[in-house]
């Protein structure tokens, strides 16, 4: 029995190191088309790398990039740089196949303030700090996948993805960031013939927290604006109660978010649909003093044609996503009996309310010596903040982009552009539910940064993107990326123009 | 099959539109608060007089009046609530708080008032936040002071008036001297006043130092020398008539108790009545202090404290006992907040301040200072101030200290 368990893990450990050089063995196709033409790489359920199959690929790749210019959100720098090396594989064997990559970027930018999240967003709470200063971030990534044929037409697989980020502000209101997304998409294929159905459960996690400090002095305290929707909140010193970034007994501000849900797949005659749902389970604070608590519901339809002529391949993708997410705040109360303090939760109110759809259309055409995208999405988010009774602020923000890409592919090089234009519209409604609340105050907004959030979002905006790729001998690649938008009617950003560069070197297995 | 997954897709999308929308205020709580006259002032009761509901949390306020019953009605979130009344007619003061009120459902809250009248001399300012050291790194608190004044158009004197502060030294302290009604969630307020660590009394005989109407006495709780030379954003407190709490033999600390300036007479040297704690500093809180001003009254203030129940040990606590005054003694009191937190619990009941005044930051020169009554000073010809023992109303903060030059 030891024999035999011994020779099956050297089997598996053979096969494990071998994957990049089996694949540096096969023929040179390019990893990203090699991606692209298959399908089944929209979907969620890793088996799909093993129904429609072309070639194995792998790459490496060093790249650095910068940006420049003042088109930018409230929280970006005005000259951001960027580094990284990445690698990814695809290898198909006999009765597997697996997928993966891993990555490291560090990023780093000037002058930088506004939101404390390393993703702004993301959460329906964001907390904004207004003194600028350096902020360096470092991502780490790492996926793999495997699909198994367990029988003919049956196919077991999983996959997981994993990141770690970092993020550092070393000026007064200073700050460091833990984030941690990681998803785990186990999965099953049933296939005959034309016909494939595919079941797999997605769980994912993310969470972050904001560890602030202050260590030099100053002649007056650094203020935050803790946003709890549309841009209402509250405003105070940093340490101070309802900003909830200093509260004894809680590290800084730990946000957590917990997604499960799965996607049914149904493939026939060359179209795949694909239909996804997950339902998220979000709060903000940890232990007894949780401030807030947003529970998600996701639904996303998807599907993807795909037919050829000849080696030609025209791939026809349309997916439509609908998002809901609702934050309460909690009512907590510090009580202190015999010398000891506890937190007790006196009920929640709901105090905003946001639901998302969004659209996109793509229809690829995939040659030998050339290709062309076209991309038309539209997302439509509607979104009520109500926190201080009876005020409610709501919002209908609609955003729209169309994309043309072309690319030329030769022996010695590949040249590809991408023309881009984006617009928006915003509406808003402010009003009361009573005139005879009796209120006295009036809730905050932070109008300034509103007014720079929603011109960035919805501003009419050109977008041209060049990008070179020149095969050198031995399976080196040199990469040249460059584009430049050019944003109109500006009246409350820095500028209306962003240029970005990256130049990246490669090697194709 | 394709077709049948084209009317598929379809089908979904239509019905991905979401019919269960989010309704703002969904579920209010409607809350009557009924404003509770002492028996003997019954004949009080009538509409119109303001109810203020502050959500502690979140700083929202709402104010309505009372119908004829005496009861106002809100609509409100759930949440932690601050209820008060401050109604004054002619010289009567009612005054009444409800704090720390969780309000799930709807409900009904009594607000208990308590009678009182307006003071003579009243406490002006608080200076007790301290400001920083600039040009030199750091922060400084050794510049507290507070300042007296006489609201009433008698001459009124200094001698014998005592000065504390309550126990707990900080708002968001553990309180132990108060608790809450478990079927009303009001707050129960001890019998006493409970004053820590030390009382200080004004000396002279009797007439030694009188305040003329409309006129100010400085005490410097610390150190009354010229703090400006070191630190410019300080004050100076050596001046001629300041007074001082100073005492070489039970607070030695010289850093916070330096010998009073050139300026300062021996007379204007505050006494100690007796020290109940164990510092080698007079301690008034940096954030939040309850400040009193008492005066004994059928007995001195001396053979007051030798009595068996005057000296009261403080639970949990054996190294700071407090004194337990009687709250009809305190000329005048005032209750300050922590700003940095939302814990805060009155130490003062509300006959004596049925309010508070809350202190934003510490060590940017703040100052917590009461409102000139502009049409009364215009009227008696001399400054008075606004007097509704209730400092949520009388007082504000200011953000430099009156004595900063």
């Amino acid at each position: 029995m030891r024999a035999r368990n011994s020779h099956c893990m050297s089997r598996g450990l053979i096969t494990l190191v071998a994957v990049f050089c089996l694949a540096a063995t096969s023929s040179a196709q390019q990893y990203d088309r090699v991606v692209k033409k298959n399908h089944w790489s929209v979907s969620s359920n890793v088996n799909g790398i093993r129904q429609d199959r072309a070639e194995d690929a792998a790459y490496a790749e060093l790249y650095s990039g910068l940006e420049r210019g003042g088109f930018k959100s409230y929280s970006e720098s005005l000259n951001p740089w960027r580094a990284g090396a990445q690698t990814a594989a695809i290898v198909h064997l006999d009765r597997f196949s697996m997928a993966g990559g891993f990555s490291f970027e560090q990023s780093q930018g000037d002058q930088m303030c506004g939101s404390m999240f390393i993703h702004p967003g993301i959460y329906p709470v964001d907390m904004i700090e207004f003194i600028p200063g350096k902020k360096t971030l470092q991502t780490y990534a790492f996926d793999g996948g495997i699909s198994v044929d367990l029988t003919p037409s049956v196919r077991l697989g999983g996959k997981m993805d994993f990141m770690s980020s970092n993020w550092s502000k070393r000026k007064d209101l200073r700050h460091t960031n833990y984030r941690l997304d990681l998803a785990v998409t186990p999965g099953i294929l049933f296939h005959s013939g034309d016909v494939a159905v595919g079941l797999n459960y997605i769980f994912k996690r993310d969470t972050e927290t904001i560890t602030a400090e202050q260590i030099g002095t100053g002649e007056s305290t650094y203020y935050v604006f803790h946003d709890k929707g549309l841009m209402y909140g509250a405003y105070g010193p940093w340490g101070g109660s309802g900003i909830h970034l200093d509260e004894v007994g809680v590290s800084g501000f730990p946000v957590v978010r917990n997604f499960h849900g799965g996607a049914l797949q149904l493939d026939a005659d060359g179209s795949l649909f694909e239909l996804t749902y997950l339902h998220g389970a979000g709060k903000a604070g940890e232990k007894q003093s949780t401030w807030y608590r947003f529970p998600s519901n996701t639904w996303k339809l998807m599907w993807s044609d795909k037919y050829m002529f000849g080696e030609t391949v025209l791939l026809s993708r349309l997916s439509h996503e609908y998002n809901s997410v609702r934050n309460s705040e909690t009512v907590l109360e510090k009580v202190s009996s015999g010398g000891v303090s506890s937190i007790i939760e006196h009920g929640e109110n709901l105090i905003y309310s946001e639901k998302s759809q969004e659209t996109v259309l793509e229809d690829e055409l995939i040659a030998e010596r050339w290709e062309f995208l076209l991309r038309v999405s539209r997302k439509s988010t509607s979104s009520e903040a109500f926190q201080m009774y009876p005020f409610v602020a709501a919002q209908n923000l609609d955003l729209y982009g169309i994309t043309l890409a072309p690319k030329l592919r030769r022996t010695a090089w590949e040249l590809g552009a991408a023309f881009t234009f984006a617009a928006g519209a915003v509406k808003e409604d402010s009003y009361k539910t009573a005139e005879d609340s009796g209120v006295v105050t009036s809730p905050f907004r932070l109008d300034e940064y509103y007014q720079m959030d929603m011109e960035y979002k919805t501003s009419k905006r050109l977008g041209v993107d060049v990008d070179l790729r020149i095969h050198l001998p031995r399976q080196i690649y040199l990469k040249l990326d460059a584009s430049v938008i050019k944003a109109f009617n500006i009246k409350t950003l820095g500028g209306d123009m962003r240029y970005a560069s990256t130049i990246g070197l490669g090697y194709e297995f | 099959m394709k077709r049948l997954l084209y009317i598929l897709f379809i089908g979904v999308l239509l019905m991905s539109c979401d019919r269960d929308k989010a309704v703002p205020y969904g579920d209010l709580c409607e809350v009557s608060v009924m404003a509770e006259y002492p028996s003997e002032f019954s004949s009080f009761v009538r509409q119109g007089v303001t109810v203020r509901v502050e959500d502690i949390n979140l700083g929202s306020v709402y104010e309505s009046g009372t119908d004829g019953s005496g009861c106002a009605h809100f609509k409100l979130v759930k949440g932690l609530y601050r209820f008060s009344i401050s109604d004054i007619a002619d010289q009567d003061i009612f005054n009444g708080t409800s704090d720390k009120v969780s309000i799930t459902s709807s409900s009904q809250v009594r607000v208990g008032l308590m009678h009182s009248k307006a003071g003579s001399i009243i406490i002006k300012e608080i200076y007790c936040g301290g400001c920083k050291r600039l040009p030199q790194e750091g922060t400084y608190q050794m510049d507290k002071y507070i300042v007296l004044h006489n609201n009433d158009f008698r001459v009124q004197y200094l001698d014998s008036l005592c000065f504390g502060s309550l126990s707990p030294y900080n708002s968001n302290s553990n309180n132990v001297w108060v608790s809450k009604d478990p079927v009303t969630d009001a707050i129960i307020y001890p019998d006493f006043v409970p004053i820590v660590q030390c009382i200080w009394q004004f000396g002279g005989s009797g007439h030694d130092f009188p305040l003329q109407p409309g006129e100010d006495a400085v005490l410097a709780v610390h150190g009354a020398i010229d703090h400006t030379i070191q630190y410019p954003l300080s004050v100076n407190l050596n001046k001629p008539d300041y007074f001082v709490c100073y005492n070489s033999t039970y607070f030695t600390n010289p850093s916070y108790h330096p010998a009073p300036g050139n300026l300062i007479s021996q007379d204007r040297i505050l006494d100690v009545v007796i020290k109940t704690g164990q510092a080698n500093a007079y301690t008034l809180s940096l954030n939040s202090p309850a400040v009193v001003i008492f005066r004994a009254q059928g007995t001195a203030i001396e053979d007051f404290v030798l009595t068996p129940d005057a000296v009261k040990p403080t639970p949990g606590d054996t190294h700071n006992p407090i004194v337990a005054i009687p709250p009809e003694w305190v000329v005048d009191a005032v209750e300050v907040f922590n700003g940095s937190t939302n814990a805060n619990t009155k130490r003062l009941q509300p006959s004596l301040d049925a309010g508070y005044v809350t202190l934003s930051e510490t060590y940017l020169g703040h100052s917590l200072m009461r409102k000139v009554d502009a049409e009364a000073s215009q009227k008696q010809g001399y400054e008075v101030l606004s007097d509704t023992n209730n400092s949520s109303v009388d007082f504000y903060e200011s953000e430099k200290q009156s004595l900063h030059e």
